[in-house]
């Protein structure tokens, strides 16, 4: 092993899933559904493990490993730790029939695995390899209940569109090869900065962009937001709405030093995704379509954090936890926390046809645990106190400010105080409005709704003591 | 250090019990919140009465890496407030006590988590934490209006929210700009009120961190072009609602102004006075003119409110110790008889199902106690002496002419703008042809007449003794500390033993922001002492 030792985590995930997936067939019955889940459970927790155990066993700080695919950097680590979280969350928080139990948990697996390359990526193949592992994954979950049309349409629409932006993703990385003659994105890095970009670099760096901006679903390339995170079952747009875009962004952290070149690109997608997911929210009625724009919202907060970076700081010789890149990190974790949760509700409560704010009058009667985590991971994606969202909001516009940003801190609060109001249409819908004369249906078994109440507590406590993130991060 | 944290956690861990006692039965929830407010009431008592030698303070650490801590710190002004906060708190769960039959427990934990929200805004020194309470009292208002409120109480909720939240954005920004300005000068990351005032500013810098901080708290006092939020939001709100709003919310305003805004920018608070002043006069006279036609009693008393915080704001920025004086005085007096007028409405409402003035009239033959105490809030009001709201307005208008003769002179109009609306309360209820529509409506029963009656006791104790409100602002010289150049002249002190306003007339004024802090020798106590070296068990500083 030596060397490859870092692999092993990739390794054991990836043969887990398709183990997993032999086993599927064999019996349709409830017994095996709990069987694999736990199972899944303990591969999560296994790979996590060995994630962590690699990590300390490395003397180095930031080696590259395995012929300089991935790096051991803290911060990645962290960050796929969190992801194969927000995994496990959502194995334990989905709802599958028997007889698609293995193809379930096993894509769940492969989306972790596709999860952790490209958040630990230290080169761009290993950035398209990962991509492409969580890319189909993710084409198979939202097309899951494939009896229905929506759902194959979603699916559809997320393979065409990925595929297009791939395609943008793959050219750029060819460009920047051709340039650089490397693909370790340290090497491009130092070559990059050391001289002059050409056109043809730049022109790289520009398509690379497109295919993460896709990803991020960051304005203008939300369109495929809406449909898709409607089409998906409740947990898997959870998973697109953190994790999926979680790793992209941490597969990005390395492109930091882009910002030299194309700051004003990323600068207008976060002040578009502000402006844009804030207002194209207002006269939404479908729920999941209402937080999918709030997460086109969301993304442009987290760009604003990303473009302060971990160096540009006038003041980090002593604010060393408030680097654009600590607040990044603290906002995917508290972002996850939230959106997980709240999708995964919505997911309980959806019926045969779109879930409209209607659909949600008389849940808070009719099922007040549920209604109240609902409440509570909504109050947290309005950034309000004491959910985790608020201060997860005040470390990203305090690192921006920090790097001598005023104009986006202030487009994102003023955006903010605009998507509020779609936040409260939820809250009023939930508890203020005379129920239909029909009951909204809520499936959730009590495990689920354990789970949920374990992550709406995990939201306020994390609101409390958002130290926590920081230790979290500092223990890597 | 337990005082301080217990009046946070009484309300706050209280709402665990009421949640179990209401799962067993409904009127359990009701007595625990109750015995949950009085025992806070009390913890607030033994507060005020434990700061009169001097602040009171706790620092604990919460966050370190952001510089954030949980520092609480209370001196007269502050206790002040949260004694009104507590009272007022028992006030509403007693006068909620029939009027809410649906969702009792929600409804009795939204009112101590806002408990909680107001108890840190009062208390709070570090300003990361008291952005956490101010926007921590928003959820709660919010579902007390949108579930328990009246008939436009969805669009009322939402346009209280969206307006105090849109203000603390700006709020928000100016802080940080402040932090982070504090943290290059000196290289120390710290929210605390007591660091973030030592920072350099230039007056442009002044001038938007001014603005900033003004906007975010204007919109909550409200001052007059902020403001339309508040007629609908005190409208519809249920009574326990309208109370707290009146009471407490508008207050969290003005105590920020004090607290905040003028210290940390002291040159722009001069520079922006008269525009301010211009502003509270406007209020004055436009809350006046806008409630006297209304035709729904608490919009009429909901605009009445404005006119009554534009002399609050009036008396602060003029500038001199009887303004400000007056601004604190009519704080609590406004809490306090405003807060009376909104439960009575409240409870003409529960008795007649309307509010509309058109539908009452003669009540008082069905109805004389609660006649009667209409009267007296009435006259309250508008400023009767007696009433603490006499003394207020007196001081305020001391201090308004202090700053300008002309400014004085209109402040006067207004009180007889206010004696015309107050006026038109009772007579459209209580006098005149007696109304057929509503035949033997219950007189005050004996919970309403405590809960009225302590407050008119309130009233009339703050008339006659005013020094039990302005007392607490000025701690006694301490002469083991040599008195500085900043001290207060005995009659500023005690201006109302003497029997005449005699400060109206101090004849120099001292820059704005001195008035608004503590003013004795012994003031900051804070300053004398470094809180951070001081072992955790003696950072409460008495």
């Amino acid at each position: 092993m030596g060397h490859y030792q870092p692999l092993l985590p990739d390794l054991i995930l990836a043969m887990g899933a398709t183990f997993i997936l032999l086993l599927g067939p064999l019996r349709d019955s409830q017994n095996l559904r709990d069987f694999l889940r736990w199972i899944s459970l303990g591969l999560v927790a296994a790979t996590a493990a060995t994630l962590v155990w690699v990590n300390h066993g490395m003397a180095t700080p930031y080696p590259l490993v395995g012929e300089g695919w991935l790096t051991t950097a803290p911060l990645h680590t962290a960050f796929a730790v969190v992801f194969l979280a927000t995994i496990a969350w959502t194995i334990l928080a989905s709802t599958v029939p028997d007889e698609d139990a293995g193809e379930w948990y096993s894509m769940l697996l492969f989306l972790g695995t596709g999860m952790i390359i490209l958040a630990r990526a230290a080169n761009l193949a290993a950035v398209f390899l990962g991509l492409e592992v969580l890319s189909i994954s993710l084409y198979i979950l939202i097309a899951f209940r494939y009896s229905k049309r929506s759902s194959l349409r979603g699916g559809i629409m997320y393979l065409l569109l990925a595929g297009f932006a791939s395609g943008f993703l793959l050219f750029g990385m060819a460009l920047i090869y051709a340039v650089f003659g490397t693909l370790q994105i340290a090497e491009i890095r130092t070559l990059a900065l050391a001289t002059d970009m050409g056109p043809m670099a730049k022109v790289g760096f520009g398509l690379l962009l497109v295919g993460v901006g896709f990803k991020l679903a960051a304005v203008p390339f939300h369109m495929w937001t809406p449909e898709v995170y409607e089409s998906s079952p409740g947990t898997v747009t959870g998973l697109i709405a953190s994790s999926s875009k979680g790793a992209m962004l941490a597969a990005f952290i390395p492109f930091l030093f882009l910002l030299e070149t194309h700051w004003s690109i990323i600068w207008l997608f976060a002040a578009l995704s502000m402006v844009g997911g804030n207002l194209l929210g207002l006269r939404e009625i479908r729920v999941k379509r209402i937080l999918a724009y709030s997460s086109i919202a969301h993304i442009g907060y987290v760009l604003t954090g990303y473009l302060a970076g971990d160096t540009l700081s006038a003041n980090a010789a002593f604010l060393p936890s408030i680097t654009g890149v600590n607040a990044v990190f603290f906002y995917v974790v508290a972002y996850a926390a939230s959106i997980l949760g709240a999708f995964a509700a919505l997911g309980y409560i959806q019926g045969e046809r779109d879930l409209t704010l209607r659909d949600l009058r008389g849940v808070g009667r009719r099922n007040p645990v549920l209604a109240f985590c609902l409440l509570i991971f909504v109050w947290s994606l309005a950034g309000l106190p004491p959910a985790v969202g608020f201060f997860g909001k005040i470390y990203l516009f305090s690192a921006a400010i920090n790097a001598g940003y005023f104009w986006l801190p202030l487009i994102g609060l003023l955006g903010s105080a605009i998507g509020i109001y779609y936040y409260l249409r939820i809250i009023v819908h939930l508890f203020m409005m005379p129920a239909d004369a029909s009951d909204p249906k809520v499936h959730a078994s009590t495990l689920q709704e354990w789970v949920m109440l374990g992550s709406a507590v995990a939201v306020i406590a994390l609101g409390l003591f958002p130290e926590t993130i920081f230790s979290f991060l500092r223990a890597f | 250090m337990t005082l301080l944290l217990s009046l946070l956690l009484i309300p706050l861990l209280g709402t665990a019990l009421v949640g179990l006692s209401g799962w067993v039965d409904r009127n359990f929830a009701r007595v625990a919140t109750l015995i949950i407010m009085i025992v806070d009431l009390a913890v607030a008592i033994i507060l005020m009465a434990r700061t009169s030698g001097g602040p009171v303070q706790v620092i604990h650490p919460w966050i370190p890496s952001f510089g954030v801590s949980f520092n609480l710190y209370v001196d007269g002004l502050s206790a002040l407030l949260i004694l009104l906060t507590t009272f007022i708190g028992v006030i509403a769960v007693i006068i909620s006590w029939n009027e809410i039959k649906e969702k009792v427990t929600s409804f009795h934990i939204w009112m101590l988590l806002l408990q909680t929200g107001i108890l840190i805004v009062f208390m709070a020194r570090d300003m990361m934490l008291f952005y956490f309470g101010w926007e921590l009292m928003l959820v709660p208002m919010f579902f007390l209006i949108g579930v328990w409120g009246h008939e436009e109480k969805l669009y009322s909720a939402i346009k209280f929210f969206l307006f105090t939240f849109t203000g603390s954005i700006f709020m928000l920004l100016a802080l940080l700009y402040v932090y982070f300005q504090h943290a290059a000068q000196t290289g120390v990351l710290t929210f605390d009120l007591t660091q973030l005032l030592q920072t350099e500013l230039s007056a442009t810098a002044q001038t938007w961190v001014f603005l900033g901080l003004f906007v975010g708290f204007a919109v909550k006092v409200p001052i007059f072009p902020l403001h339309t939020w508040l007629p609908d939001a005190h409208t519809q709100a249920p009574t326990a609602g309208s109370l707290i709003l009146a009471g407490l919310l508008l207050k969290t305003g003005v105590y920020g102004i004090m607290r905040i805004t003028i210290p940390m920018a002291p040159a722009a608070a001069v520079y922006f006075t008269p525009w301010i002043i211009g502003l509270a006069l406007i209020g004055i006279f436009y809350g006046a003119l806008a409630a006297y036609p209304q035709r729904d009693f608490k919009r009429l008393v909901a605009y009445s409110s404005i006119a009554h915080l534009g002399f609050v704001i009036l008396g602060v920025f003029v500038g001199n110790a009887a303004g400000y004086q007056g601004a604190v005085l009519q704080m609590v007096n406004h809490g306090l008889a405003t807060g009376a007028l909104f439960l009575i409405g409240g409870m003409l409402q529960q008795r007649t199902h309307t509010r509309l003035f058109e539908m009452f009239g003669g009540l008082w033959r069905q109805m004389p106690v609660l006649g009667g105490f209409l009267l007296f809030f009435c006259f309250a009001s508008l400023g009767i002496p007696g009433t603490g709201n006499f003394i207020g307005e007196l001081y305020v208008m001391g201090g308004a002419f202090t700053y300008h003769p002309l400014v004085g002179a209109l402040t006067v109009f207004g009180i007889l703008f206010a004696a015309a609306y107050s006026l038109r309360i009772f007579l459209a209820t209580m006098h005149g042809p007696e109304t057929t529509a509503f035949k033997n409506l219950p007189d005050a029963s004996p919970r309403e007449t405590l809960a009225l009656g302590t407050l008119v006791a309130a009233l009339v104790a703050i008339g006659f003794f005013p020094n039990l409100v302005t007392g607490p602002l000025y701690y006694p010289p301490d002469l083991s500390v040599p008195q500085s150049g900043r001290a207060t002249t005995p009659a500023m002190v005690m201006p109302v033993e003497t029997g005449t306003p005699s400060p109206v007339l101090a004849p120099t004024s001292p820059p704005l922001h001195t008035y608004l802090l503590p003013m004795n020798s012994n003031q900051l106590s804070d300053q004398r002492f470094d809180i951070a070296s001081l072992s955790p068990d003696q950072q409460e500083v008495r």
